[in-house]
């Protein structure tokens, strides 16, 4: 069991690491939006669908590859918290 | 409202006047039908009413409004009727989707009703409402129904009836069968989900980029090199392949001003189109152009593919995933065609333009998800090698596009792979323009081009959303449509700069082409329902035009028969035709009865034309060939002792080598005085025509100088029809000038006096003077009497009130009253002059 912010700072390695290469850390908040501003594009998204499913062992819906769900590292944390039964 | 303050009523002020602003702007350059700029007006009183509302309110009246607005976008006569019928077939689909049994059901009834309204949509079944509402149901259900099953398969979005009669009517879909697939989930999540004046003016943004747009459209279309005959070298080439790109603004326009009018009820709608122009590779040109489609088609298809598919991998499940979305683009294009137009076209070349474009955007969508993208949240770093970099992939990419987009919209692959070979004819002007069109569009991509995802995320507070940014567009949109306006309303302003004021007369008409005229025309007699797939004026019309209304040749007014001419009117015969009720006499003449035999005191004239001289479109006594023998009677007899006939021997569709004909076969046995040939700007195609379907119909070709024709342009039956035509229309005028010739030499044996009268479209640009000035050179060297009427229409401002229909542009009664009229007076002096010579040297005869 992790807990919000323990997936926070998973999730917020993983999408430096992946989409932000270079970028000062500390620029990247919870709330900071990553769908609608375009830092994931179609590809980054199932990519970071993939990513979830194998770090956290969730099973995702299509429509949930949505900004509605996956829009900050908050709202990906809580999708994933929820998918869990922790949320 | 009952927080508002003196700012916020200030802003809403400002916004009323630039949407009133746009509305005239809209009417002055006569932005798309009538339909719309009458809804526009109406959505301008709603969007106070609707401003003034509680929120809570605002979404039930958008709803009315909607519905409301589409008697005014059809427009009359049927125009309630319509509005009424949509709404009746509407709601009881909507309804299918909540019927409470399991959701696969629910889809399979849907399905079902779909299969019902398609077997309708081709007059398999016989529906009672008007044809012309299928464009508006297309726009309004056949991706929209997709998007909300999806959405309420899923719980996305709040779902009420008011939620779904906003939804599937919203306006202006009545207007537009091309609509841009919004999102229900969207739709109702951005409503009003910022402030409220922020919104509006977003929306006149985006409404006077679109008008911008569309008047950069007209322009194109009326100065844009695009006929492909015309290819003959590389700078031709090039520029054709990019005005025929660069016509896509028609869309790219429509939907920033649909999508502007619905952020004027609230709905805070991302963009349709950002700067595709400027994509830097496939998978930027996807996502930059129609955003609504490729969000659409990532929902539907591409996201649930790759979480199928996913097991086996993430690079097959992506290649996987966007084959599917291609297919699927493909497929979905021809159902949005087989709505709108009632055809579901297969085509080759769509579907090589699909493959390959979907394998470009899979190999990149590979390269991309194999590297690491790297964003950018505070500063963006630009060098000299990242931006050149950038300039090159645009100028790559946009290259390619273009000339892939020059084969989607190609007739045939022969006629893209002839436009590709002209490439090889490199010229240095050639090589010029190319190099300068690539070397524009790589600095502007340099300078313009990066897109939202490329730029700094939150690198400093965005002007975006304060009162600054509101007042700096405000002014902007404001001032920019302003201009505008009253350069429209007062173009004497322009005089200082002629060709600036040439430029705006030409957007400010909404009439067709000369190229287009002739499409159209050649439309009543081929189908052409492909072939004007990416011809969006064309397209607009062919989309009101019922499945019903039928050509002459395809009438029960015709027989059959293996001469030249193939068919013929059949005598005695009454039916419905266009609309209208038609007879024709004992003799196959859409006419009055005549004896054969020319009666003593009579001064007979015969007609030859094709469906104008024949009056498609209007009742027997109608046609201007009708009223001006009731004129000549009523007005002329008197003074010339004289009873006047004119009988009409013309058909729809003949073109000079079958007029020429009947007048062989059947005309001259009437005993004329005089002939009157009608002829039109469309004449030469219309020879082209008559060899097409002769050789096509294996026809015997009763002329040894037409069977050279053949000949040398090696046409047979074997052919398609388009190669045979593409082949013949090189031998077009020579085809009809020659056939002048052998009328005028078959008259002056009979002593047949001979008129060429010249006579004018409708809907389309007015008969060049240059055109005109042949005609009578050309019918004077052959012995004509030339009678130009070109111009009886030019100073009607619409031609929609003259036309019988706004898909057929044949003229209505009135139409022919205004020919008739026109020609009476042109005719009367060589009439009353040829009966003065003949009675004196009647006279001189009887003095001898």
């Amino acid at each position: 069991m992790q807990d919000q912010t323990a997936i926070e700072a998973k999730l917020k390695s993983y999408i430096l690491e992946e989409f932000l290469g270079g970028e000062d850390p500390e620029e990247l908040q919870e709330s900071t939006e990553l769908m609608t501003t375009g830092i994931l594009d179609s590809i980054g998204t199932l990519k970071l669908v993939t990513f979830l499913e194998n770090e956290f062992g969730v099973q995702l819906q299509p429509h949930e590859a949505d900004a509605e769900y996956l829009n900050t590292i908050g709202d990906i944390a809580r999708l994933v918290r929820s998918k869990r039964g922790e949320g | 409202m009952a927080n508002s303050t003196f700012s916020d009523w200030l802003r809403f002020g400002v916004v009323t006047l630039q949407f009133a602003i746009l509305s005239l702007l809209a009417v002055v350059f006569r932005v798309e039908g009538r339909g719309f700029r009458w809804l526009l007006a109406a959505a301008g009183v709603g969007f106070v009413i609707h401003h003034l509302l509680p929120l809570r309110l605002r979404m039930p009246f958008f709803a009315l409004l909607s519905v409301s607005s589409m008697v005014v976008a059809f427009g009359p006569p049927l125009s309630g009727e319509n509005a009424l019928w949509l709404v009746a077939i509407g709601l009881p689909l909507i309804g299918l989707a909540h019927v409470p049994i399991r959701f696969r059901f629910r889809i399979a009834l849907i399905a079902a009703a779909g299969c019902l309204l398609a077997a309708m949509r081709v007059d398999e079944l016989a529906a009672p409402w008007s044809g012309a509402i299928w464009p508006a149901f297309g726009a309004m259900f056949m991706f929209r129904m997709v998007v909300y099953l999806y959405d309420l398969r899923t719980n996305a979005a709040p779902i009420s009836l008011v939620h779904g009669v906003a939804y599937f009517f919203m306006l202006p879909s009545a207007c537009f069968p091309l609509f841009p697939v919004v999102d229900y989930k969207t739709f109702c999540r951005s409503h009003y989900n910022d402030d409220a004046c922020e919104i509006y003016q977003k929306g006149l943004t985006w409404i006077f980029r679109g008008i911008f747009q569309l008047l950069v459209y007209r322009y194109l279309y009326r100065n844009g090199p695009l006929n492909p005959a015309d290819v003959t070298d590389a700078a031709s080439v090039a520029l054709y392949m990019l005005t025929v790109y660069l016509l896509y603004l028609k869309v790219s326009g429509t939907f920033h001003v649909v999508i502007g009018l619905l952020h004027m009820f609230g709905f805070n709608l991302p963009e349709t189109h950002h700067r595709y122009l400027l994509s830097s590779s496939f998978t930027d040109f996807w996502r930059r152009i129609n955003i609504y489609w490729k969000d659409f088609i990532q929902k539907l298809f591409f996201y649930p593919v790759f979480f199928r598919t996913k097991r086996w991998g993430e690079t097959a499940a992506l290649a996987l995933a966007t084959t599917a979305a291609f297919v699927a683009t493909w497929l979905l294009h021809a159902y949005q065609t087989f709505w709108i137009l009632g055809r579901f076209p297969l085509i080759w070349t769509d579907v090589i333009f699909w493959a390959i474009l979907a394998s470009l955007v899979v190999v990149n969508v590979l390269y991309e998800s194999r590297k690491k993208k790297h964003r950018r949240l505070s500063t963006t770093r630009r060098t000299w090698k990242s931006e050149l970099r950038r300039a090159a992939s645009t100028m790559a990419t946009f290259a390619t596009i273009v000339v892939l987009w020059a084969l989607w919209t190609a007739e045939t692959m022969e006629q893209w792979l002839s436009q590709m070979a002209a490439y090889g004819n490199m010229t240095a002007e050639g090589a010029l323009l190319i190099a300068g069109v690539l070397l524009s569009v790589g600095v502007s991509a340099v300078l313009f081009g990066h897109s939202s995802s490329e730029r700094p995320t939150i690198a400093k507070p965005s002007l975006s959303g304060s009162p600054r940014s509101f007042w700096r567009t405000a002014l902007q949109t404001g001032l920019a449509a302003t201009v505008l306006l009253v350069v429209g309303v007062y173009p004497r302003l322009l005089r200082f700069a002629p060709e600036l004021a040439r430029a705006s007369a030409q957007v400010r008409s909404d009439r067709l082409s000369t190229r287009d005229g002739a499409m159209l025309v050649r439309g009543y007699y081929e189908d052409l329902t492909s072939g004007v797939r990416f011809n969006p004026e064309l397209w607009g019309m062919y989309a009101q035009k019922p499945a019903d209304w039928k050509e002459i040749a395809d009438s029960d007014a015709v027989a059959y028969n293996d001469d030249f001419r193939h068919f013929e009117l059949i005598p005695n015969k009454t039916t419905i035709f266009k609309g209208v009720p038609i007879q024709t006499n004992r003799w196959g003449m859409r006419d009055r009865d005549y004896e054969k035999s020319k009666p003593p005191g009579v001064y007979r004239m015969v007609m030859v034309g094709a469906s104008r001289a024949m009056g498609s479109g209007v009742v027997n006594g109608e046609p201007f060939e009708a009223v001006l023998e009731d004129r000549l009677n009523a007005e002329l007899s008197p003074l010339m002792g004289l009873r006047y006939e004119v009988l009409n021997f013309a058909v729809g569709s003949y073109g000079a080598l079958r007029k020429m004909r009947i007048l062989e076969q059947k005309a001259y046995e009437f005993e004329p005085d005089a002939l009157l040939y009608v002829t039109h700007v469309f004449e030469s195609s219309f020879s082209v025509f008559d060899l097409t379907r002769a050789v096509l119909a294996r026809l015997d070709i009763p002329y040894p100088y037409l069977r050279q024709v053949v000949e040398e342009a090696g046409v047979s039956p074997e052919m398609p029809e388009q190669t045979v035509r593409r082949r013949l229309e090189r031998y077009g005028k020579e085809m009809t000038h020659w056939s002048w010739g052998q009328v005028q030499e078959q008259c002056r044996e009979r002593g047949i006096r001979t008129y060429m009268i010249l006579i004018p479209g409708l809907l389309t640009e007015p008969v060049t003077r240059g055109f005109r000035q042949d005609v009578a050179a050309k019918s004077a060297d052959y012995g004509f009497t030339s009678v130009d009427v070109a111009d009886t229409f030019e100073d009607v401002p619409s031609h929609e009130s003259l036309a019988i229909a706004p898909w057929d542009g044949h003229p209505n009664a009135k139409g022919h009253r205004m020919l008739a009229d026109k020609l009476f007076g042109e005719l009367r002096p060589y009439l009353i002059s040829d009966h003065d010579k003949a009675t004196t040297e009647d006279a001189g005869s009887n003095r001898n």
